[in-house]
């Protein structure tokens, strides 16, 4: 449970993600954000638990934020360093090898096209650079855990379709992943399950299927759906 | 410890870069502007010092006086220090998903408010050792070590203490930081109403935006061009009693105040253009005119500084009593200082914003001439100097703002 002030953002969410992909769909203000940022250890709530892997996020913050990556929705990323000096920054916090960890961002960063771009000052990228830096900072290193907020923002159709891929090759490798994202397109394509949050609770959770069975019609699409859902 | 030399690597690095980018600025125009300003005014800073000596020996110890001053710091960096303890909006929030330790952090965040506070103590202990008291160089040092830890420490008990006793309600206060404040929005709005009938439309949106932001203090910078107005107020309230038997000395030691006063408050609208050019897109696609953009800066510039003169009237008519007439013609004459200077700067914002020396140097000199020149001869030259300048402004500051408008484009 979160509160800011009077609004309840978050309200009794209780659920467990195994290895898949979790969409997580809401409105504006539905408390999306709050949430993942709880689970990501940006914020602690204020009522109940938070389990990554086994660790608990308020008692062993450290081992559980080890086995998450974050892509903030909103990235503000140290301006006066080059994709590569970030990049090695976070692989050094995350305790990644120096020897591995060159061959992971060379690899991560030539699968988003931007290894010819990775020596330029990050206030010099465009958003779609920003986003794919974002992006290549979640998904370095071992963690088992992988949250995107809004990861599409900024993304051209060629560099969705690599998302895509790329997530179904982490969940293949046992890989838990959580987004929340407006696109019901991609969540449709890429998701094991869905969670829909209104008003900082969850309403229904389930495969697209049984999403759309608790809309009252299997032949709704999810659009139409999550608005029944949500009304 | 891995993380701490991390931390402190990407910090450096982003230091030297930040050095590189200003590396004119930092070698050369800063430097002329402080031994200007030491040339300037340097005599009055001594006898600060000497005042303060000369207290010490009246029962304020000198570190007492120290410890105000840092006691002072520590208020205005308290927003700051919360920032940098539980970052929410720069680049530091990705550091709250990093499996960092919070000793690690912590100790990061130490040795930086310790290095920037050594600034402070640094200037401090140039005034301690020039006025003979070296002895007091150690208790100096020892106490900015010390207000760093207080500043952190409490900043500390706020942010990671306050939550665990009291709940949720550290973080609801903070979140409250969203919430605006009534009168920052009903003054600028009032100020915009005021001036509706004198400007047109889209002049009067881009001042009442500009007016918001300066009062809900866009950047912490604008604390400190508030702090050098009043520090032109206190100088003037310290040399006047001194001078009064020469009414020349006086007029121009008025003059000079609100002079310098009025330039370092209309300097914050470079300042605000340089925080608001990567949103320049609005100005952009709502094609506003050049000549829309250049007069909403002037009148921005004008509308935060103008109203020092004044304060500099009240505080020359408290100091030395005056005729009522008296009182009214110095009230013009400052004003008209005052609306010339903060024009001038105001008028200079496209040219000055990428160089904010060359803007003090610039407002510096400007002041300096046309308060000298309104007092030695006569405010009248107001209306000869103030059109020509405008028009000449004007047109160089349209050219310079459709090229902007064209070519720099951050979006």
């Amino acid at each position: 449970m979160k509160r800011y002030g009077t609004l309840l953002a978050v309200d009794r969410v209780s659920m467990e993600l195994g290895n898949e992909v979790f969409a997580l769909l809401g409105r504006n203000g539905a408390g999306k954000s709050t949430l993942i940022k709880m689970l990501a250890g940006i914020f602690p709530p204020d009522e109940g638990l938070i389990e990554i892997c086994g660790h608990e996020m308020r008692r062993q913050s450290l081992a559980a934020k080890r086995e998450v990556g974050y892509l903030p929705e909103n990235l503000n990323l140290y301006p006066r360093l080059t994709i590569d000096e970030f990049l090695h920054f976070l692989g050094g916090i995350r305790r990644i090898e120096p020897s591995r960890r060159a061959g992971a961002i060379q690899e991560l960063l030539s699968y988003f096209e931007l290894w010819e771009r990775r020596h330029i000052l990050i206030r010099a990228c465009s958003l779609g650079m920003l986003k794919r830096v974002g992006l290549i900072g979640a998904l370095l290193g071992p963690q088992r855990v992988v949250i995107l907020d809004e990861p599409l923002n900024g993304l051209d159709v060629e560099n969705i379709r690599r998302l895509r891929q790329r997530l179904q090759e982490l969940r293949q490798q046992g890989k838990t992943i959580l987004m929340a994202s407006h696109i019901l397109s991609f969540v449709e394509e890429v998701s094991d399950r869905v969670g829909i949050i209104h008003q900082g609770r969850i309403r229904a959770v389930g495969s697209v299927q049984e999403i759309k069975a608790m809309a009252g019609n299997r032949h709704l699409s999810l659009e139409e759906a999550f608005f029944k859902l949500t009304m | 410890m891995q993380n701490i030399w991390l931390l402190l690597k990407i910090r450096c690095l982003s230091a030297c870069r930040l050095l590189r980018d200003n590396l004119f600025d930092v070698l050369i125009l800063g430097p002329l502007i402080l031994y200007g300003v030491y040339l300037a005014v340097g005599p009055y800073i001594e006898r600060l010092a000497n005042d303060a000596s000369r207290r010490a020996a009246e029962g304020w110890t000198l570190r007492q006086i120290v410890f105000l001053l840092l006691a002072a710091k520590l208020i205005l960096s308290w927003r700051r220090i919360l920032e940098d303890i539980h970052p929410q909006t720069g680049p530091e929030s990705c550091l709250l998903s990093l499996p960092i330790r919070k000793g690690e952090r912590y100790g990061v965040l130490l040795l930086e408010r310790w290095l920037k506070n050594l600034a402070v103590l640094a200037l401090g202990a140039f005034f301690i050792v020039e006025s003979g008291v070296t002895s007091e160089v150690f208790a100096l040092a020892g106490l900015a070590a010390l207000v760093t830890g207080a500043e952190i420490g409490a900043a500390a008990a706020r942010m990671e203490l306050l939550p665990r006793v009291f709940g949720s309600l550290a973080l609801q206060q903070r979140s409250s930081r969203g919430r605006t404040l009534g009168w920052v929005r009903g003054l600028p709005m009032g100020l915009a109403k005021a001036l509706r009938f004198r400007l047109p439309e889209d002049v009067g949106a881009l001042v009442e935006r500009d007016l918001l932001l300066t009062f809900r203090l866009f950047s912490f910078g604008v604390t400190l061009h508030f702090a050098a107005a009043l520090l032109c107020l206190a100088t003037l309230a310290h040399i006047l009693p001194e001078v009064k038997e020469d009414r020349r000395v006086v007029a121009v030691v008025t003059g000079l105040a609100t002079a310098y006063g009025v330039a370092s408050l209309a300097l914050l609208s470079p300042r605000l253009l340089r925080f608001q050019f990567p949103f320049w897109w609005i100005e952009r696609s709502a094609s506003v005119t050049p000549e829309a953009i250049w007069r909403a800066k002037v009148w921005h510039a004008n509308l935060i500084s103008v109203g020092f003169a004044l304060l500099v009237v009240a505080s020359r008519v408290w100091l030395l009593p005056v005729s009522l007439t008296e009182a009214f013609l110095v009230g013009i004459e400052q004003l008209l200082i005052a609306i010339l200077v903060a024009s001038f700067v105001g008028a200079l914002v496209f040219e000055t914003h990428q160089q904010p020396w060359l803007g003090v140097l610039l407002s510096g000199l400007a002041a300096t001439a046309f308060a000298l020149m309104m007092i030695v001869i006569h405010w009248l030259l107001f209306f000869a100097i103030f059109p020509h300048l405008m028009r000449a402004f004007e047109n160089r500051a349209e050219g310079r703002i459709r090229f902007l408008l064209l070519t720099h484009d951050p979006n």
